[in-house]
């Protein structure tokens, strides 16, 4: 269609005839008949299996004991529980819930999350991590100009939109989780804090795999920040970021980069001695001026990032570094950075990721 | 959405350099990718349901009652739902607005492809819901209701066309039904950054946009109405009078390669 | 109520600003109807502001065919969360014939606010919110085409009596349907708008459709500014 516009017609699932709906209302009847049969067959079915996973889906009969305590994701009906959302079945004691498989990101203790400030408010910021709460940041738990061992007065407190505004993203760790569930930040590491010099993009949080790294130096000199939320940042690498990824002694540059996660990056190079980070706690961390140097070429790669990691997002496909890099040379394939974002395109490129590592033979 | 200033300027630095980089990565003329559904609600004569790749939905329902047009002569109503908005909102009202007068215009819907018999015609009911946007909705809008009314089917008359001397209601078919054979105007969103412009300005694109444009189309020809339209509150600016003429041209030149799309499924 | 709010010394709601008597021969001229002679298709204006006394500034613009009232209320402070920068907001309302659907007004209103949005200097209003009310008391147009120039006129105009900062004086030229907004002296558009009739742009019509509605802005512009520059002097 000259790639102006890519047009798919689609059937939708409302679009039954009426005689297909009839027997399809048939065959509901015959399972609600049926229902005790067929929870009591699924629980023992459970029983024996040693993994415990139980896949429901919304509607689907989980039991009909009343002994069980009826937890999130399911619903009680006539003695009867039901699973409101898709997922997989979780017992604990007497509590029965439905752990959804997709869903908004649930903080945990020591998540490594983008966020955007969605509210300043008093001696904190409100921030909006895609979970069901904004998170929160207090003022305490950020590095301020000045230095670690700065006090902290009410001069900081009237000057919080000039540290962190609405709209500002970053990353941060979560410390720790209130009673409600709802997340409190921090950014006391210089590896956390204001984002800058790239691009935002966003995937399902389920999709983000946790892993010991989150932040990768990519071939093209492009740096990623793979949110456990789901928030995405692609920027330019940055002096900072070599650093960091540099093995003890060793050479810099992107090929170090598969190294890096098997390697002990973290502990290493994110240690800076106190005079650095006083150094790097300027006004300069919290500046919303972007690299003035950042080429188109780069620009372009960080674009082609992130359509890779769309498609991947569309193929269903868990995002890790190793898959981010091998969608991306499986992109080169294609010249034409906008050509990414066609549904074929995105198909393909899924399955020769999922091709590369059959082939190293590390799929599960 | 709120973007981050470091964000906007990033965005803003990369859509006005020459040439323009878009965030993901199309050309200034590309459209995202579309998927659409017809035909899928049965008390309707014609019904459309677009989705965009950002999550963008609108359906349109198309259906008919049949008018005397010496009494009736508006035989297009075009009504607007959006999803989360009041109907007084200016969003629904301006949108409401846009669109009667690109469908109304005697250029958009030709009516005489209404007409029943010399006395009667059909009158059409366009619904229009949109249940979520994250650009200006515009493009989405025409273009459901483009390929809803090209889904449409009206029942076929069995009576006789002359019933100006005879007293008599038009007779239809039974089962036999014709489609309706018009050709509705499209609708195109334009964004300017600096000295670039392009097609279908997604929602990081309109953030930093320093103004947008409206452009009609319909047959190979750019038609009226055309207007300025504000993407943000932040950016706006005013812009080269030539880039209002490299917009019509760039709608000119691609309009046909969208209609060709929609309609050739 | 956050902390700096709290610090503000806030003074009894009907406390006034002492008045001195003024030394100077007082201002005896209040801005007074002005006729502006007809040349070249531009219908003959009366231009007169600050009419309205419980608002930050207003004019009246009329002509034979049309009268048009603005007003302009703010900058006020807006309540809600934290903004940047100002927000126009501008409601357009029919006369005593109801002559224009609502739903047309509030579409022009918009397309308003977005010329409006690129000349007021908004950066320096945060937290505040501008409301203009257009009133198209008379209109003999039948074609709000027709009447868009003298709407942009008055409401830029009742915005300079209003004293909030503008980075550039814009106004509106229409030419066969064609209605363009200009800035910076015909340089840059910030609004453009076609209601009806095909876009013939080829390069010959475009230039000619541009250049004589640049023409006409610079005639509406010098109107303007020989308007206020009057209102100055006395």
């Amino acid at each position: 269609m000259s790639g102006v516009i890519s047009v798919v017609k689609r059937h939708g699932d409302f679009q039954y005839s009426v005689d297909s709906t009839n027997i399809q209302n048939d065959e509901d009847e015959d399972i609600s008949m049926s229902d005790v049969d067929i929870a009591d067959r699924k629980l023992s079915k459970d029983n024996d299996n040693e993994s415990g996973l139980q896949i429901v889906t919304p509607g689907e009969l989980v039991t009909d004991d009343p002994i069980w305590m009826r937890g999130h994701g399911t619903y009680f009906l006539d003695n009867m529980t039901y699973s409101s959302v898709a997922g997989a079945v979780s017992r604990v004691n007497r509590l029965l819930s439905v752990i959804p498989l997709k869903s908004r990101y649930s903080p945990e203790t020591g998540d490594h999350i983008v966020g955007r400030v969605a509210e300043v408010g008093n001696k904190r910021w409100r921030v909006d991590i895609g979970g069901k709460q904004h998170a929160i940041l207090m003022l305490g738990s950020v590095n301020l100009p000045g230095g670690i061992l700065r006090r902290k007065s009410e001069s900081d407190e009237l000057q919080m939109r000039s540290f962190l505004k609405e709209g500002d993203l970053l990353n941060a760790e979560v410390q720790s989780l209130f009673q409600d569930g709802s997340a409190s930040l921090h950014t006391r590491s210089l590896k956390y804090g204001k984002l800058r010099n790239g691009m935002f993009c966003q995937v399902p949080s389920s999709l983000i795999v946790r892993s010991k790294n989150h932040t990768h130096n990519l071939p093209g000199n492009i740096t990623v920040v793979l949110g456990v939320n789901g928030f995405i940042w692609l920027r330019k690498t940055s002096q900072m970021d070599l650093v960091r990824d540099a093995p003890p002694g060793g050479s810099t540059g992107a090929t170090s980069s598969q190294r890096s996660t098997a390697g002990p990056t973290g502990a290493v190079s994110l240690n800076p001695s106190i005079t650095r980070l006083e150094e790097e706690s300027s006004w300069q961390i919290y500046s919303d001026e972007n690299d003035p140097t950042i080429s188109s070429n780069i620009r372009k790669t960080i674009c082609r990032y992130a359509n890779v990691i769309k498609a991947l997002a569309f193929c269903e496909i868990g995002i890790t570094q190793e898959r981010v890099i091998s969608a991306y040379e499986a992109s080169m394939a294609y010249p034409n950075v906008g050509s990414l974002i066609e549904r074929e395109t995105m198909e393909s490129i899924g399955h020769d990721v999922l091709n590369v590592e059959k082939m190293r033979g590390n799929a599960n | 959405m709120v973007l981050s200033v470091a964000e906007k300027s990033y965005l803003y630095d990369s859509l006005a350099s020459k040439p323009s980089i878009r965030p993901d990565g199309r050309l200034p003329h590309q459209f995202r990718p579309i998927e659409i559904f017809t035909n899928f609600l049965p008390s309707s004569d014609g019904s459309s349901r677009i989705i965009a790749s950002d999550g963008s939905e609108c359906i349109v329902s198309i259906k008919s009652k049949v008018v005397d047009h010496s009494i009736e002569n508006d035989l297009v109503q075009v009504d607007i739902n959006v999803a989360g908005e009041r109907d007084d909102s200016i969003i629904v009202e301006t949108l409401s607005s846009l669109m009667n007068k690109v469908l109304k215009s005697n250029k958009g819907i030709d009516t005489s492809k209404l007409q029943l018999t010399k006395k009667y015609s059909f009158k059409i009911f366009i619904d229009v819901l949109i249940i979520s946007s994250y650009s200006y909705p515009a493009s989405l809008i025409s273009f459901s209701i483009f390929s809803a009314l090209k889904a449409t089917k009206l029942p076929k008359l069995v009576s006789s066309f002359d019933d100006l001397e005879v007293e008599e209601l038009p007779m239809f078919h039974d089962y036999d039904l014709v489609t309706l054979d018009v050709n509705p105007p499209l609708v195109f969103v334009l964004a300017i950054v600096g000295d670039n412009i392009f097609i279908d300005p997604a929602s990081n694109e309109t953030e930093v946009a320093n103004n947008g444009l409206i452009v009609t189309w319909s047959n190979g020809k750019v038609i009226s109405p055309i207007k300025t339209l504000a993407l943000n509150d932040r950016y706006i600016n005013g812009f080269n009078p030539l880039l209002l003429k490299n917009g019509i041209k760039l709608v000119e030149q691609y309009g046909q390669n969208i209609a060709d799309a929609l309609e050739n499924l | 109520m956050n902390v700096q709010d709290r610090r503000r010394l806030l003074g009894p709601g009907n406390a006034k600003p002492i008045a001195f008597a003024s030394s100077l021969e007082p201002e005896t001229e209040p801005l007074k109807a002005e006729e502006v002679a007809k040349k070249d298709g531009i219908p003959s204006l009366s231009i007169k502001s600050d009419i309205i006394e419980n608002c930050n500034g207003s004019t009246l613009i009329e002509s034979d065919e049309f009268s048009i009232v603005t007003s302009v209320y703010g900058p006020k402070s807006i309540r809600g969360s934290f903004t940047s920068q100002g927000t126009i907001s501008i409601q357009l309302k029919n006369g005593i014939v109801e002559k224009y659907q609502t739903n047309e007004l509030k579409e022009v209103a918009s397309w308003l606010v977005g010329i409006f949005n690129s000349v007021v200097n908004l950066e320096k209003y945060p937290k505040s919110g501008i409301d203009i009310f257009v009133n198209l008391v008379i209109d003999k147009t039948n074609d709000i085409s027709k009447l868009i120039p003298f709407i942009v006129m008055s409401t830029c105009l009742a915005l300079v009596d209003s004293g909030i900062e503008m980075i550039d004086l814009t106004t509106a030229a229409e030419i066969d349907g064609n209605v363009i907004s200009f800035t910076k002296g015909g340089e840059e558009i910030v609004g453009f708008w076609k209601d009806n009739g095909d876009a013939v742009f080829n390069d010959e019509d475009f230039t000619s459709i541009l250049g004589r509605c640049k023409e006409q802005y610079i005639n509406y512009k010098s109107l303007m500014v020989n308007y206020l520059l009057q209102g100055k002097k006395k």
